[in-house]
C-alpha cells in the first residue's frame, strides 16, 4: 500500500513540474491510472496522501456523487487547518462552482482558522453565492475586518446593491450588536466595493504556512507576499457580552485614505480583549483591534494613492487623464495660435495710417527700413538712366540713393560703375573695393577691379580678380574675360583649355578668343551686376 | 496580496513620458503651422503683386501714380483699379464682387486679420521726345507671427 502511494506521489509530483494544462499534461494519463488502481483505498489516499496530492487523486479519479463530495469534504476539511500553498488552491480551481460550494462552503460557517481560510480560499477562487446565503454566513459566528473583506468577494456584483438592502431589513431584527456591527461592516464593504483582492486571514504563526513536510512546489514562490504573522494566539471564542477579533494583519485601502474603517488604527499596548460597547461612530463601528505591541506590524510606508473610485473608472484614469491634457493643451494651443492680435493693432487708429519704421523681406528675411525703401527709389530711377547711357544722371542718384541709406550695395556698386564709365578709374576702384569688403560676394565688382587694374596695366593684380570673378560668377561673360585676359598675357594654353571648357557648357554659342593686340571692348549690357 | 491602484512614482513617470512626448509634437505641429502659414501669405503676397504689375502694363502710363506706405488695405479699401472690384461674374454691375465682408466674407476675413495692403513707389524719368519710363516698385505688406513683412518687385513702364 505504502509503494502504491509513494509510487502515485512520484506521478503525482512529475506531473505538477510539467507546464501547460493540468488535463493535457503527458503525466496526466499516467496519474490517472494510478487514481483508479488506488479507489479501492480512497479513504486512506486522502488522509495519507500530501494535500495537493490528494486533490490531485481526487481530480483524476473517477468518483462521483456522495463518495466524491465526502471524500473532497474531507480532503478541504484537513487542507483548511493551515493556509493551502498557491498551487493547492489552483488546483482547487479545477473544480466546478458546484462542488466548492457544496464542500468548501460549509467550512466558512466554522470560527476558527478554518472559517478564515475558508472564507479567504473561497475568495480566492471566486466563489459566489446567493443573497440570501449571506444573512446566515453572517449570523454563524464572529467575524474580523479581513474575513468580511474576504466574505464581500463572494458577492456578485449584480447583486451588491439588492444584498444590502435585503441585510438592510434584516439589521434591526436582530438584538446581537456584534451581529448588527457584522453586517453594518459588511454592508459597507460591499456598497463600497472595499475589498479588491482577497486579504490574508488573519492566523498565528503555524497556520500561515504550508505544512513543513509538504514537499517543495513551484507554485510556492508564486504565494503573494505576506505580512509578518502576529503571534500565536488562538482566536477567542465568540461571546455575546465580550466580543472579540484578532488584529488584523494588514492595512488595506479604506485605513489609507482614512476613511471609516473596518479596522482602525492599531494602538501600542492593548489589552488583549476589548469590549465591544467601546465601538462606536454613527453608523460605523469603531472596533479596536486588541493586539500587543509585538504583534502590531509597522504600516508598510507606501506612496500608492489610494482611491476608493470603482477599480474600472480607476484602470482608465491616465489614459483619460492624459488624453484629457492633451486635449486641453491642444485647445488652449490653437487658440493662441489661431487668435490674431495683429487683427486689433491694425484697427486701433493708433496705428492706423501710420507705416513702420521696418519691415522683413519676405523672400530675403532681411530687415527693410523706411530709409532703405527711399534709396531704392532712387536707385531704381538710376537704373532708368543707365538704360540710356546716362552715367552722370544715374552716378547723381546712386550717390542720392547712398546719401539716404550708405548700406545699399547695388546703388555702391553702380554709382562705382559709373564712375569708370566716366573714366575716374581711381575713384571707382575705391568704390569697388569698399563694396568687396562688405560683401566680398557681389558679382560683377571684381570684373570692373579687373580691367581697371589691366587699363592701368597691373597684369598681376588684373588676372587676381578676373580669376576671383570667375570663380564665383562661373558664367561666360566672366569666363571670356579671363580667357581673353590669359590669351593677351602669353598664357595661351591656358586661355585655349578655359576657352575649350567653356565651349563645352555652351555648345550652342561659338567662342573665339580676341586677336592679342585688340582691346578688350565690353558691351554695358551684358556685364552690369 | 497584490495591491492596485496608481502609485506616485508611476503617475511622476506617466507625466514625464507624457510631457516628453507632448513638447516635440507640440513644436512639430508649431513648426509646421508656422511653415503653412508663412507659405499661404508669401503665395498670396506673391499673387497681389503679379496682379498688380499685370494692371500696370496695361493701365494708361499716365494714371500709374505713387501710392505711398503704409499703402492701401485691400479689404474695405475704396475703388482702385487693381482689386476693386476683384472679379465680375457678370457683364453688367450686377455681378460685381468687392473685398467687402458682405460680398467676399473669407477673403475679406483672411485680409483683414494679415492686415494686407500694398503700396507703389514710383519714379518717373523723361529723356525727352516723349520718352518716358516708369519704374514702379510693388510693395505688399502684411503682419505675420507679430512681423511686418514686405515683398517687393519692380516693374518698367515705358510710354512707347
Amino acid at each position: 500500500m505504502k509503494a502504491q502511494f509513494d509510487e502515485f506521489t512520484r506521478r503525482a509530483t512529475a506531473l505538477l513540474n510539467e507546464p501547460g494544462i493540468l488535463e493535457k499534461r503527458p503525466a496526466w494519463q499516467i496519474v490517472k491510472a494510478g487514481a483508479i488502481s488506488l479507489a479501492p483505498v480512497a479513504e486512506n489516499a486522502v488522509t495519507q496522501l500530501e494535500p495537493e496530492i490528494a486533490l490531485i487523486f481526487l481530480l483524476a479519479s473517477t468518483f462521483t456523487g456522495s463518495k466524491r463530495d465526502s471524500l473532497l469534504k474531507s480532503l478541504f476539511g484537513a487542507a483548511m487547518n493551515r493556509l493551502p500553498s498557491d498551487n493547492f488552491i489552483r488546483l482547487m480551481s479545477k473544480f466546478s462552482q458546484a462542488e466548492l460550494k457544496d464542500n468548501l462552503l460549509p467550512f466558512v460557517y466554522e470560527s476558527g482558522p478554518r472559517g478564515s481560510i475558508a472564507c479567504f480560499v473561497a475568495a480566492r477562487l471566486k466563489v459566489t453565492l446567493a443573497t440570501e446565503a449571506f444573512q446566515y454566513f453572517l449570523s454563524a459566528r464572529a467575524w474580523s475586518p479581513t474575513d468580511l473583506m474576504n466574505l464581500s468577494l463572494l458577492v456578485k456584483p449584480e447583486e451588491a446593491s439588492a444584498l444590502c438592502s435585503h441585510l438592510e431589513k434584516f439589521v434591526p431584527a436582530n438584538d446581537s450588536k456584534v451581529l448588527r456591527d457584522n453586517i453594518n461592516e459588511f454592508r459597507y464593504a460591499v456598497q463600497n466595493h472595499l475589498a479588491h483582492e482577497p486579504m490574508l486571514p488573519e492566523l498565528a504563526d503555524g497556520e500561515t504556512s504550508p505544512p513543513p513536510s509538504a514537499p517543495a512546489r513551484a507554485g510556492e514562490t508564486m504565494r503573494p507576499p505576506q505580512p509578518a504573522p502576529v503571534t500565536a494566539k488562538p482566536l477567542a471564542p465568540i461571546s455575546q457580552s465580550t466580543p472579540s477579533v484578532s488584529a488584523p494583519i494588514q492595512t488595506n485601502r479604506a485605513e489609507a485614505a482614512g476613511k471609516p474603517n473596518l479596522s482602525q488604527k492599531i494602538p501600542e499596548t492593548l489589552p488583549t480583549e476589548v469590549p465591544a460597547e467601546k465601538s462606536e461612530g454613527p453608523g460605523r463601528p469603531n472596533q479596536s483591534q486588541p493586539q500587543s505591541q509585538a504583534q502590531a506590524k509597522p504600516k508598510s510606508e507606501s506612496l500608492d494613492v489610494a482611491l476608493h473610485i470603482p477599480e474600472s473608472i480607476r484602470r482608465l484614469l491616465l489614459p483619460v487623464g492624459l488624453t484629457m491634457l492633451f486635449l486641453t493643451l491642444g485647445i488652449i494651443y490653437s487658440t493662441w495660435y489661431f487668435s490674431d492680435p495683429e487683427v486689433m493693432t491694425s484697427t486701433t487708429p493708433a496705428t492706423a495710417g501710420r507705416a513702420p519704421s521696418q519691415w522683413v523681406d519676405a523672400v530675403s528675411q532681411r530687415p527693410v527700413t523706411a530709409r532703405y525703401l527711399a534709396a531704392d527709389k532712387d536707385f531704381r530711377m538710376g537704373e532708368l538712366f543707365l538704360t540710356r547711357d546716362k552715367f552722370a544722371e544715374a552716378l547723381k542718384l546712386f550717390e542720392d540713393a547712398l546719401a539716404a541709406e550708405p548700406a545699399h550695395l547695388q546703388a555702391l556698386v553702380r554709382s562705382g560703375y559709373c564712375r569708370m564709365q566716366l573714366g575716374d578709374n581711381k575713384k571707382a576702384a575705391e568704390i569697388f573695393r569698399r563694396a568687396l569688403s562688405a560683401d566680398a560676394g557681389l558679382s560683377s565688382v571684381n570684373l570692373y577691379l579687373g580691367r581697371i587694374h589691366l587699363a592701368a596695366n597691373d597684369n598681376a593684380a588684373a588676372e587676381k580678380h578676373f580669376r576671383a570673378e570667375f570663380k564665383l560668377s562661373a558664367d561666360l561673360t566672366s569666363g571670356m574675360e579671363l580667357a581673353n585676359f590669359l590669351n593677351r598675357a602669353g598664357k595661351q594654353n591656358e586661355a585655349m583649355e578655359l576657352i575649350a571648357e567653356l565651349q563645352e557648357k555652351h555648345p550652342g554659342k561659338m567662342l573665339v578668343l580676341a586677336p592679342t593686340g585688340s582691346e578688350n571692348k565690353t558691351e554695358r549690357g551684358g556685364d552690369q551686376p | 496580496m497584490i495591491r492596485r491602484g496608481l502609485s506616485l512614482t508611476e503617475i511622476i513617470i506617466a507625466l514625464a513620458i507624457a510631457v516628453m512626448v507632448m513638447v516635440p509634437v507640440t513644436s512639430m505641429f508649431s513648426t509646421s503651422g508656422q511653415q503653412v502659414q508663412k507659405s499661404r501669405n508669401f503665395s498670396f503676397a506673391a499673387g497681389l503683386a503679379r496682379r498688380i504689375s499685370q494692371h500696370l502694363m496695361a493701365m494708361p502710363f499716365e494714371n500709374i501714380v505713387e501710392v505711398p506706405l503704409p499703402g492701401l488695405a485691400l479689404h474695405d479699401s475704396p475703388d482702385d483699379v487693381f482689386f476693386n472690384p476683384i472679379v465680375n461674374f457678370s457683364a453688367s454691375q450686377s455681378g460685381v464682387k468687392k473685398i467687402t465682408a458682405s460680398d467676399m466674407p473669407a477673403l475679406h476675413d483672411f485680409l483683414v486679420q494679415n492686415d494686407f495692403k500694398y503700396a507703389l513707389s514710383v519714379s518717373n524719368v523723361s529723356f525727352g521726345a516723349g520718352d518716358e519710363i516708369k519704374s514702379i516698385s510693388i510693395l505688399i505688406t502684411w503682419k505675420e507671427a507679430g512681423r511686418n513683412m514686405i515683398y517687393r518687385t519692380h516693374v518698367y513702364v515705358s510710354s512707347v
